[in-house]
């Protein structure tokens, strides 16, 4: 049979045509299919929430979404072009769940064009590109209503990834809520601008109060008072103590009637601590919430506070001397809820000797935002004030080897600490007295009011003529990024990060701990070893002074000596050893699964061939010999 | 379908017949584990999921499956068992589609032979397993792909040298797609839409989505898309080359 050159080229032609019928599937699948997943991760990481779900229902005035991405300038940036397709289908998901409510539009706002122009205006920030040609990229959101309302995400930060979801839900929220929401402070501390009389002239508010100025209105709450203006969306308690029973049963019927509270309580506000003119022994200013707290059923240490001289802040005392002080905390990441948008981007936070929070059975549940570490241990709050060298702090005290809560959530049933009634001085707000709140409660609490403060956090510089700020820890975006979230629906506040990234080698892990611990303990016994060895020569050598002994050492003595020193090295010795043994575990772990994995596996299937051929040839060999 | 299953079973058994199937698996698993191991720093990396795993596939089966899909048609038509193959009463789709389905059960059996790797990341640590098991299922499409690839290019010459070389050769492309290497060969003259689709075309691009731990209808329809497209050509090579 002749192959004719027509059927040649018709294979052909059948060969490219379905070429271009495969590719336009895919492009098609690719730009019509969006959504149709399966979310295997365990987090659903992939998987919009219900609280996005409940915003999205709720959208009222048509939302368009523009996407304003530099599709020409991230060539040659992978993972920024990756992070922007991410934006976009996620986008593209809002779009598919709001049923026609939002529109989404992606723009490349080349350089020289309006799109340009436009996102500058409305405050977008580029960033350089990386590539060599200075191209400056844009990736970032302007949602706009039929109502004039705009909302912007400047860029989309890639480290941000978790909070993606978190930050469009939030930027619809807010679009939809238009009014600036109000936080109202109720402060025994001086946090907010006010006047010094005797000079007339003002102090400025401290930075956190700035903080939160740039994304609401700040407003003060005169005490006494008999209720809480409900146009406060979240109430701000710093430092409650001697307030009159009806301002806390006004802060009380305000939780009890939905209001959200961020509380920050502290055994030893520095700021209103110490030696004062009245009482220059030093006095310790401790909150006093009244019953509050035991109504909500959470417990903070507010007559012990929190040192660790591991974690301290190095300080200069009096003489110029560098020394740590126990009290200040450090709190690094360690220390930090990574899943929680309060403290997720947060990458260090300093506490001045905080309470402990702990919750009573029954009372409102706390889910922990920053702990100190396992080294940390509690002190009577006394001890904090009119301290010399802050490292006597640090003298005895014993780890308690647990992480102790110093900030936390507060979620769930909230009871009045009134719960018969209003007190005899006490007015129920409009909505009547309630015993209990209908909806479970979001607050915030802190065990700590120095957190708040500027020496804290903030670097204070004169540079031409002007005060600047310069953030050297994460305090006050913590503390903003909590009235933020607060500020929110309750659906917001319950979207938490989606999945940490970090899933770290738990069995290494333990090993390393178990390595850390059996090292300190020879550690500890060799340094007591030294001790005790530095005190018999300097027994002998007093001793020798007085003439005791004479210059020449007794044999016993010597010996002695000898022992100790012996003693000594050897536990060097040990010490060295137990690093190196332990060091070694972990290798040899590592040694034996690299072994499984690269020899051991092959192995097994080489072995199998062998057994199969050998078998085979045996069993060839018999036959012939049979045959024959 | 019976036909199918009949060459399909012919096929597999045949591969074990030899030692081929052996050296495969031996290679697979070792250049798996090493390159795992010291060229991604799994262990010292310290974190509990399987990327410096599932990052190399891609380029292992780049190089390996095209080793394995190239005698596939090449060595049939070099000492002429395919014209005894075409005799028998099978059509030569379903010849392709059992030839290649023995394949791919073969390439996924290899697969799961890295069992160990998934017991490894487990034992260390609490890795998302949901991620893992998507990635696996991309692997799984992934090797479809390449193979699919090879068998076609395999049906394209009588030398099995050829075609490991070409088959090699046209995976780097389908998996570099989506990079400067291939696109800017068309960004000067095609238009963009035509960069768009190459782009589109990208293993790679497909398989990252599938490994995240979401698996896609549309990156589904990519690899079985691809999957029946060489498969088409395959037989429509070999349709034609009969003839001839």
């Amino acid at each position: 049979m002749r192959f004719a050159p027509g059927r040649r080229l018709q294979s052909i032609a059948g060969i490219a045509l379905a070429g271009v019928l495969f590719v336009a599937v895919v492009l098609l699948a690719d730009a019509l299919l969006v959504g149709a997943r399966v979310d295997l991760t365990e987090d659903r990481l992939y998987t919009l929430s219900e609280a996005t779900h409940g915003i999205v229902e709720d959208i009222d005035e048509p939302i368009e979404f523009t996407l304003y991405f530099s599709n020409d300038a991230a060539e040659g940036v992978p993972f920024v072009r990756q992070y922007a397709q991410r934006v976009r289908e996620l986008l593209e998901e809002y779009e598919a769940l709001s049923g026609g409510r939002i529109d989404v539009r992606t723009v490349d706002p080349k350089p020289l064009t309006e799109a340009r122009d436009r996102a500058l205006e409305h405050g977008l920030e580029p960033v350089p590109s990386g590539t060599g040609n200075n191209a400056r990229l844009f990736l970032g959101l302007v949602a706009t209503n039929s109502t004039d309302g705009v909302e912007v995400i400047e860029f989309f930060e890639p480290e941000r990834e978790r909070f993606l979801e978190y930050d469009i839900s939030r930027l619809v929220w807010s679009l939809m809520n238009p009014d600036p929401p109000v936080v109202g402070v109720m402060s025994r501390l001086d946090i907010t601008e006010r006047y010094n009389p005797s000079t007339r002239e003002p102090i400025p508010a401290w930075a956190v109060v700035d903080r939160i100025k740039e994304f609401a209105e700040v407003r003060e709450v005169d005490t006494p008072t008999t209720g809480i203006d409900p146009e406060i969306d979240v109430l701000m308690l710093v430092h409650p103590r001697d307030y009159r029973e009806r301002t806390l049963y006004a802060v009380d019927q305000y939780l009890t009637h939905g209001g959200r509270a961020a509380v920050f309580v502290d055994p030893v506000a520095d700021t209103a601590s110490g030696p004062t003119r009245d009482q220059p022994d030093g006095r310790v200013s401790a909150s006093d919430p009244g019953p509050l707290l035991e109504a909500w059923g959470v417990d903070v240490t507010l007559g012990h506070a929190v040192a660790d001289p591991r974690n301290g802040l190095v300080v200069s005392t009096g003489e110029g001397r560098q020394t740590v002080h126990p009290g200040l905390l450090g709190i690094t990441r360690q220390g930090l809820a990574t899943d929680d948008v309060i403290t997720a981007t947060v990458e260090r936070l300093v506490f001045g000797s905080p309470g402990v929070i702990t919750n009573a059975e029954g009372g409102l549940e706390i889910t922990p935002l920053v702990q100190a570490a396992p080294s940390a241990s509690v002190l009577p709050a006394e001890r904090f004030v009119g301290l010399d060298d802050p490292s006597e702090l640090a003298r005895g005290l014993k780890p308690l080897g647990r992480p102790l809560t110093v900030a936390a959530r507060l979620h769930g049933d909230l009871r009045s600490a009134w719960p018969d009634g209003p007190p005899p001085e006490g007015e129920p707000p409009a909505g009547g007295h309630r015993a209990a709140a209908a909806d479970p409660a979001n607050m915030v609490l802190f065990a700590d009011t120095d957190v708040l403060s500027d020496r804290l956090w903030v670097n204070e510089r004169r540079q031409r003529g002007q005060t600047v700020r310069e953030a050297f820890a994460g305090n006050g975006d913590m503390v903003a990024n909590a009235i933020e979230n607060l500020l929110g629906s309750d659906a917001l506040i319950g979207i938490r990060g989606a999945g940490t990234s970090a899933r770290p080698f738990t069995r290494v892990q333990e090993l390393e701990r178990e390595a850390a611990n059996q090292f300190r303990e020879k550690e500890r016994e060799l340094r007591e070893a030294l001790e005790e060895t530095e005190q018999r020569l300097e027994a002998l050598r007093s001793g020798r002074e007085a003439g005791e002994g004479g210059v020449i050492l007794s044999e016993e003595q010597q010996q002695e000596l000898a022992a100790q020193r012996e003693r000594r090295n050897r536990l060097r010795r040990e010490l060295r050893e137990v690093r190196q043994r332990l060091d070694a575990r972990i290798e040899a772990l590592g040694d034996r699964l690299r072994l499984l994995n690269i020899v051991a596996v092959p192995g097994v299937v080489a072995l199998t061939a062998l057994l199969v051929f050998g078998f085979r040839r045996r069993r060839r060999r018999r036959r012939a010999a049979a045959a024959a | 379908m019976r036909a199918i299953g009949a060459i399909f079973r012919r096929e597999l058994s045949g591969y074990f017949v030899t030692p081929v199937a052996y050296v495969f698996l031996v290679i697979f698993l070792a250049l798996m584990g090493a390159l795992t191991f010291y060229f991604g720093a799994f262990y010292e990396r310290g974190q509990a999921d399987l990327g410096p795993f599932f990052g190399l596939h891609p380029w292992l089966y780049a190089f390996l499956v095209p080793a394995l899909a190239m005698r596939l048609w090449a060595e049939e038509r070099d000492t002429g068992t395919i014209e005894l193959l075409l005799t028998l009463p099978v059509t030569t789709a379903q010849a392709v589609i059992g030839k290649f389905l023995a394949a791919w059960v073969f390439v996924l059996f290899a697969l799961a032979l890295t069992a160990p790797m998934w017991w490894t990341v487990n034992y260390l640590g609490e890795p998302d397993n949901g991620v893992i098991l998507a990635a696996y299922i991309g692997s799984g499409f992934m090797a479809g792909g390449f193979l699919a690839i090879g068998s076609f290019v395999s049906a394209l010459t009588r030398s099995q040298v050829v075609a490991f070389v070409i088959g090699f050769v046209l995976c780097f492309l389908f998996l570099m797609a989506g990079y400067p290497l291939v696109l800017d060969a068309f960004r000067g003259w095609a238009p963009q839409g035509v960069v768009d689709a190459i782009s589109a075309m990208s293993f790679q691009a497909h398989f990252e989505s599938i490994r995240r731990g979401v698996l896609e209808l549309r990156d589904l329809i990519y690899f079985v898309g691809l999957i029946v497209f060489f498969l088409f050509a395959n037989v429509t090579v070999i349709e034609m080359k009969k003839g001839e």
